[in-house]
């Protein structure tokens, strides 16, 4: 029996795509990578989010960013000025994420 | 320093912390603290010789967390505080006198005078301190002896 490789082009938007976030939240089967520009108070919400899922949140602007309760922040903290990586990593379903946050080094 | 009440207590910091987690949500770059129940701490003149600081409490009138001003209980009685008082004085002007002694065991060994300078000096230190003796002994309150500031010779 051959050996079925599985390569990107077979995988859903979800893991491929980018997504410029039109509104304030975050749909975890919708895409990969979620890029937003603050310019004032943001609160995120996460929908369909499954134990297992990572996703990444490029961030930049002012304004006081809020994750939901269940975000429990590991490392790193938020600079408005550059951009942000703020890795989610989904531990327990919409129980819990653990998130990390980082900057390009300069 | 803010300070901000949370989980029954009040918790302080140097600065807004960069990240801080609530029943609302993890929060990131806090630019407004008191939106989210960072108040200044603010700490009271007082004096020290006879006041202490008690526990930080908020203060919902002038919106910030503070410390209560507490006069100080003494232990001893106001004579043992200006025996103790006068005791340290002395001990300080001891130190000092001690100082020139070498001049007297010069005197008599060799016989060399004490120069007159230091005789004066000696006996000038002398009255300067039998002067503040008599001054935390005039004393009557257990605050002015703890207040009492003595002199320093450093």
């Amino acid at each position: 029996m051959a050996l079925t490789k599985i390569t990107s082009n077979v995988l859903a938007d979800e893991f491929t795509t980018v997504a410029a976030m039109s509104t304030d939240d975050v749909d975890f089967t919708s895409a990969q990578v979620f890029t937003k520009t603050l310019s004032a108070d943001t609160t995120l919400t996460f929908s369909n989010v499954s134990t297992g899922m990572v996703k990444d949140l490029i961030i930049t602007g002012t304004g006081t960013l809020t994750l939901p309760a269940s975000v429990k922040v590991i490392s790193g903290t938020y600079d408005g000025t550059v951009s942000n990586l703020i890795q989610i990593v989904a531990t327990n379903g919409a129980t819990e994420q653990w998130a990390s946050i980082s900057q390009e080094a300069v | 320093m803010i300070a901000i009440q949370h989980e029954g207590a009040i918790k302080k910091f140097t600065a807004l912390p960069k990240v801080w987690a609530d029943e609302n949500g993890t929060h990131l770059n806090i630019t407004d603290g008191a939106s989210f129940g960072f108040y200044p701490v603010v700490t009271p003149t007082y004096n020290s010789s006879t006041q202490s600081l008690g526990d930080i409490m908020w203060d919902a009138d002038a919106s910030v967390f503070t410390y209560p001003v507490i006069d100080k209980v003494w232990t001893q009685t106001l004579e043992e505080m200006k025996a103790a008082k006068v005791a340290v004085l002395k001990s300080l002007y001891h130190a000092e006198y001690e100082k020139t002694d070498w001049y007297y065991i010069r005197l008599t060994a060799t016989g060399e005078e004490v120069p007159q300078s230091v005789i004066d000096a000696r006996a000038n230190f002398k009255a300067d301190c039998d002067a503040r003796e008599a001054e935390i002994n005039a004393l009557t309150t257990q605050a002015e002896v703890a207040e009492y500031q003595l002199p320093s010779f450093m």
